[in-house]
């Protein structure tokens, strides 16, 4: 596995001097060939200087980096070979789109005609190929990051960096350019780390998806992974939402939680010691308290409450509920075709597969 | 297929015509404004006035005027060597003062403008503290440094290094040491203001496209900081020409400038007519001064914004 990583980050380390903590602390990464891995986390979690030392950008105190199975980390910035976006798009203000694209180039003496038909091709990917010769001034937001991905792409970087790059941009233009650099990325196959604190990015265009918190990797895993198997607390309500339990542990896989009694619980790697569970509100069903349509819950092993509709969210595609069950109230989601609109006060049962209540590492 | 989503500008309702008969009426705006404006029309325009009529009168010796339209002044001027060399002289010293406390100015403008430290302010405040020592104290305070007895002579004599003094005051070479020093925190303040473009993203874009550090200074660094250049330059060009007790006192009599001509011929020879076409002179250099200075900057800024 970790042979035939691409780029591969061990024991990573950042101090600054008059802090204690350190803002990066040991941390081990590893990146496939072709493969976009999301360091994902809250502000200050180290996950921009983690990029940034990739990068050159930022010496560390400790650790290695490799990319291709050459040790990098002495290798000074401009030697890396790296494409890296930023969130200020960081684009040369007296230059125009051709010649911001064209730097890279000119500093790898790429010769003119070649830089001419690279520079051409590469704002044809972007789909800025009519704005060539614009200001980037006069440039939008989005067309003003496509650019900056385009300068970082047309080198042919042996990783691209990109560092909250879509941030800076308004919702709607964060998705559709979300969507374009993820396929702009796999059809270059260039090997990337991407920054964000935004949990829908990560998920939704990485390959692997590395979660941070405070200068530490918390989980690493594919996005289904992260979603459906967090480790920690942290990671379960960092990402997307989560009902948590207090929890006594007992052998077995079960466990005990006041109002519900035992519950059998999801296989996990250290049972004994945990003292919360967690489920997702999409794992969770709900039907109405009549008995036909509970009578679809009778199957062995599924744990069913009673509970009462405490209120109702109806998003068009999505409802979300919050359930008072046992004591607890629960969030549950579901999908709006699936079932009749249940309101507010409405006796329900819910119900969910044991599989999907999961312990959770402190 | 990519969906790409535009940005359109904010739509701006249509104005409403205004009903009925436009009331003539002074806005608010010009009231604000009269206060300064009377004060530049009787404390300038009106005393400019006079000085360019001034110009046209006739010099009769002994500090007699005669009111005349004559261009006698002008042609004494133009025409008398002397003054060409003091022209000369003047503008020199305003290129070489401008050229030299950019040099010093900029690296520490970049500094500031750049550091991320907690001093900031502090060192802002030291770099353009000399500001609250008039520049007369300060040109008497190089006077006693760089004379043929002063700090610098002495140390380089003491130390066996000279054998004879070297000439650092009653020059030109003094005149533009001491300028230099008095002008360097208006530099400091014009450019590290002007600094606001740079950004250290842009530099480690360049860094990270494969730019060394040379590369990224002269392709991204410069460009980005010539506007605030171009104002220090300015900025200190016009006060030196303008500059009048330094090159006085420090010049010892042997450097001439328009500033001090103009002096000389107002209050000792009562020339005033020569003295008027002297200023005369003298705001034209700043008038060409000035739209240079507007040319390379709309040049710089179009370049940078990209109209």
């Amino acid at each position: 596995m970790a042979d035939s990583n691409f780029l591969d980050v061990r024991g990573l380390r950042k101090e600054y001097p008059g802090t204690t903590a350190p803002a990066v602390a040991d941390i081990d990464l590893g990146v496939r060939e072709g493969d976009l891995l999301a360091l994902l986390g809250p502000s200050g979690c180290g996950k921009t200087t983690t990029l940034r030392m990739i990068a050159g950008l930022i010496d560390p105190t400790a650790g290695t980096i490799e990319v291709g199975g050459r040790d990098v980390t002495k290798v000074p910035v401009h030697k890396r070979g790296m494409g890296m976006v930023f969130q200020s798009f960081a684009l040369f203000p007296h230059l125009d789109v051709s010649a911001n694209v064209s730097f890279g180039l000119e500093m790898r003496g790429v010769k003119s005609a070649e830089r001419r038909a690279r520079i051409t091709a590469v704002l044809e990917r972007v789909e800025l190929g009519h704005l060539a010769d614009r200001r980037v001034g006069q440039l939008s937001g989005g067309q003003q990051q496509r650019v900056a991905l385009a300068r970082a792409l047309v080198v042919d970087p042996t990783l691209l960096l990109l560092d909250e790059p879509l941030s800076a941009l308004d919702a709607k233009l964060r998705e559709s350019l979300r969507v374009q650099i993820r396929e702009i990325q796999q059809a270059s196959g260039t090997t990337s780390v991407f920054v964000t604190h935004d949990q829908d990015e990560a998920l939704s265009m990485a390959d692997r998806v590395a979660v941070m918190n405070n200068g530490i990797v918390a989980q690493v895993g594919t996005p289904a992974e992260i979603y459906e198997r967090p480790s920690s607390i942290f990671v379960a309500t960092f990402i997307g939402r989560a009902n948590l339990f207090d929890v006594n542990s007992l052998a077995g896989g079960v466990v005990d939680v006041a109002g519900f009694g035992k519950l059998a619980v999801a296989a996990s790697p250290s049972p004994h010691t945990s003292t919360t569970a967690m489920i997702r509100p999409q794992a969770i069903t709900v039907v109405p308290g009549d008995e036909t349509a509970a009578q679809s819950l009778s199957t062995p092993g599924r744990p069913v409450f009673d509970g009462v509709v405490r209120s109702t969210s109806y998003t068009g595609d999505q409802i979300a509920y919050r359930v008072d069950v046992a004591g607890t109230t629960l969030d549950v989601e579901t999908s709006a075709s699936a079932a009749r609109l249940l309101a507010q006060g409405d006796r329900v049962r819910v119900s969910w597969l044991s599989d999907d209540l999961r312990l959770l590492g402190e | 297929m990519m969906t790409s989503v535009s940005e359109s500008p904010p739509r701006v309702p249509p104005t409403t015509p205004p009903v009925g008969r436009p009331r003539r009426r002074i806005s608010g705006i010009w009231w604000l404004i009269l206060p300064g404006l009377l004060i530049l029309t009787f404390s300038y325009f009106v005393p400019m006035l006079w000085v360019v009529r001034m110009a046209f009168n006739r010099f009769i010796g002994g500090g007699g005027i005669e009111l005349t339209f004559s261009f006698d002044s002008f042609l004494e001027v133009f025409t008398d060597p002397y003054y060409f060399k003091v022209a000369g002289t003047t503008l020199a010293l305003g290129c070489w003062v401008a050229a030299l406390t950019i040099v010093v100015a900029y690296p520490l403008s970049l500094f500031l403008a750049r550091t991320t430290s907690k001093y900031k302010a502090l060192l802002t405040m030291f770099a353009i503290a000399p500001m609250l020592v008039s520049s007369v104290a300060r040109t008497y305070g190089w006077m006693v440094v760089l004379g043929n007895q002063g700090l610098i002579n002495t140390v380089l004599g003491g130390l066996g290094l000279t054998d004879r003094p070297i000439q650092l005051s009653n020059n030109f070479t003094g005149v533009v040491i001491a300028l230099v020093q008095i002008f360097l925190p208006y530099a400091v303040l014009a450019m590290s203001s002007g600094f606001g473009r740079l950004n250290t993203d842009l530099e480690q874009a360049a860094a990270s496209l494969g730019a060394n550090r040379i590369t990224r200074f002269v392709r991204i660094t410069l460009p980005l900081t010539l506007p605030g250049v171009l104002t220090a330059a300015l900025l200190v060009f016009v006060l030196t020409i303008s500059a009048y007790v330094t090159p006085r006192l420090i010049g010892g009599g042997r450097v001439f400038v328009l500033a001090a001509e103009i002096y000389d011929q107002a209050t000792n020879q009562l020339n005033w007519p020569l003295a008027a076409a002297l200023s005369i002179v003298l705001i034209v250099i700043f008038g060409v001064a000035i739209s240079l200075y507007q040319i390379l900057q709309k040049r710089v800024e179009r370049r940078m914004s990209g109209l």
